[in-house]
């Protein structure tokens, strides 16, 4: 038997394929011939292993297109400038007495191709979901708030079971402010942001009805209402809202609110359109 | 639970050791497993080794005879991650939904993790060039017909692609021998 058919003839085996007559053959000489066997074994552990390669082949492949995503979202520069500091290096290397102003101007556009680049980069990824992402924390539950909800419903959002509060919140027919501003938590962590809006304009109107010193959640709404709208894609009205905080300096959230965040609310508003 | 037409054929896809469908794939769900990680206490990188593992997995159920798929890939995917990330938290924090989850049964599927790894052999494998590379993870891992192979690799028929795997099994077990024999006599 030559070597190619013998190891056709244990692929064969291995993947019960013999006919019962070759198979009682094979097995017989399995049986008696002990470098026979060690010949099966190898080839068995060889195919097994064939599994374990495909494995690390496919992983990598996998991790190929999470680095495609990275650089698709994010652009990021240091091609650019790899590419420049070459091109830069080999006109260099060609002159032997370089020119200093030339070369200046060259680095100058090297950091003005990267730097736009970066901004770039930074345009094309910015969305009012991402920057609700970036911003967005679910409420945390103070214990010394005022509350007329039942304990058992407060307690299901604070151990984060928001599946179940949300079915209890459903279930009930009258709802506290504190049970909506907690169920319009649940819908933006579940990014349902319509439902988010819903609660927490309800929460803010009810408050409108109460005397000033009975406010309850409104100012919370008001941070997180900004947020829903931002997750709705609606960056004109979250910004209206954000400002309004920015303004107020007794505001509970004004310092989670800069600059920053509506520079990048007025960069999406660009790219989406809705610029004044 | 159905599965749509569009996912049917991403499925066969899949099946059919289409990297364009794996890449359409990956890309597409990766958002939401990126999200549903992120909101249960974990990081971008514990993100991405949980989402690979997950479609590793897919991948390979796809594989299995007896495995049909009865929900939407994205519903699978999330349930997949979602069984990973909660073994990996083990219970110490109740997970946040991100999706509608409904239980499916996932089992465990035959993960060769639990193989003894012979490290020789899959380094002999990684260094072997094409067609044997593409030949024998194609039809043992990826199980692409031999027609489907002798198609990609641009052989004359099944029969050939078949003798050629053959030939590789024959090279791969002479360049593990020799290996171990250089590394006895080192």
């Amino acid at each position: 038997m030559s070597e190619l058919s013998q190891t056709e003839m244990i692929a064969r085996y291995l993947q019960g394929e013999l006919d019962a007559k070759d198979l009682e053959q094979f097995n017989a000489r399995l049986a008696t011939d002990d470098a026979f066997k060690r010949e099966v074994e190898l080839q068995r552990t060889i195919i097994k292993n064939i599994t374990r390669a495909g494995r690390h082949a496919l992983r990598s492949q996998l991790k190929q297109y999470h680095q495609q995503i990275i650089h698709e979202t994010e652009a990021t520069s240091s091609q650019d400038i790899s590419g420049e500091a070459t091109v830069r290096g080999r006109s260099f290397k060609n002159r032997s007495r370089p020119a200093t102003r030339k070369r200046a101007l060259l680095m100058a556009a090297c950091v003005v191709i990267a730097l736009t680049a970066i901004g770039l980069g930074y345009y094309a990824y910015l969305s009012p979901e991402r920057i609700f992402n970036d911003e967005f924390k679910p409420y945390a539950i103070r214990t010394t708030r005022g509350s007329s909800a039942p304990a058992d419903i407060v307690s299901l959002y604070r151990d984060h079971d928001y599946n179940h509060y949300l079915s209890a919140y459903q279930a009930r027919e009258v709802k506290s402010l504190q049970e909506i501003f907690l169920a319009g938590n649940v819908y933006l962590i579940k990014a349902d942001a319509a439902r988010a809006i819903q609660c927490f304009r309800q929460v803010m109107i009810e408050n409108e009805k109460r005397a000033a010193e009975d406010q309850r959640y409104y100012e919370d709404s008001e941070y997180f209402l900004a947020l829903a709208y931002l997750q709705n894609n609606e960056p004109d009205k979250a910004e209206i809202l954000f400002r309004k905080i920015m303004a107020a300096p007794q505001h509970p959230y004004n310092h989670e609110v800069g600059n920053g965040l509506l520079w990048k609310i007025s960069v999406v508003r660009f790219k989406l359109g809705v610029n004044d | 639970m159905t599965v749509s037409a569009t996912d049917e054929g991403l499925i066969g896809a899949l099946k059919n050791g289409d990297n364009e469908a794996l890449k359409y794939v990956y890309k597409t769900y990766w958002p939401m497993v990126s999200r549903f990680v992120r909101c249960n206490s974990g990081s971008m990188e514990d993100a991405e080794e949980l989402y690979q593992e997950s479609i590793i997995a897919l991948y390979e159920k796809l594989r299995t005879e007896d495995f049909h798929l009865t929900c939407s890939i994205k519903t699978y995917i999330y349930a997949i991650c979602r069984n990973k990330w909660l073994y990996q938290l083990k219970g110490r924090k109740t997970i946040i939904d991100i999706e509608e989850y409904d239980a499916i049964s996932i089992e465990p599927h035959d993960d060769t993790h639990e193989l003894p790894e012979d490290k020789e052999i899959v380094e002999a494998i990684g260094s072997m060039g094409d067609p044997c590379h593409t030949l024998l993870i194609g039809f043992y891992y990826q199980q692409l017909s031999l027609d489907t192979l002798a198609d990609k690799l641009k052989y004359a028929s099944a029969s050939v692609a078949r003798q050629q795997k053959f030939r590789c099994v024959e090279r791969l077990k002479k360049l593990f021998l020799h290996r171990r024999y250089r590394y006895t006599n080192e």
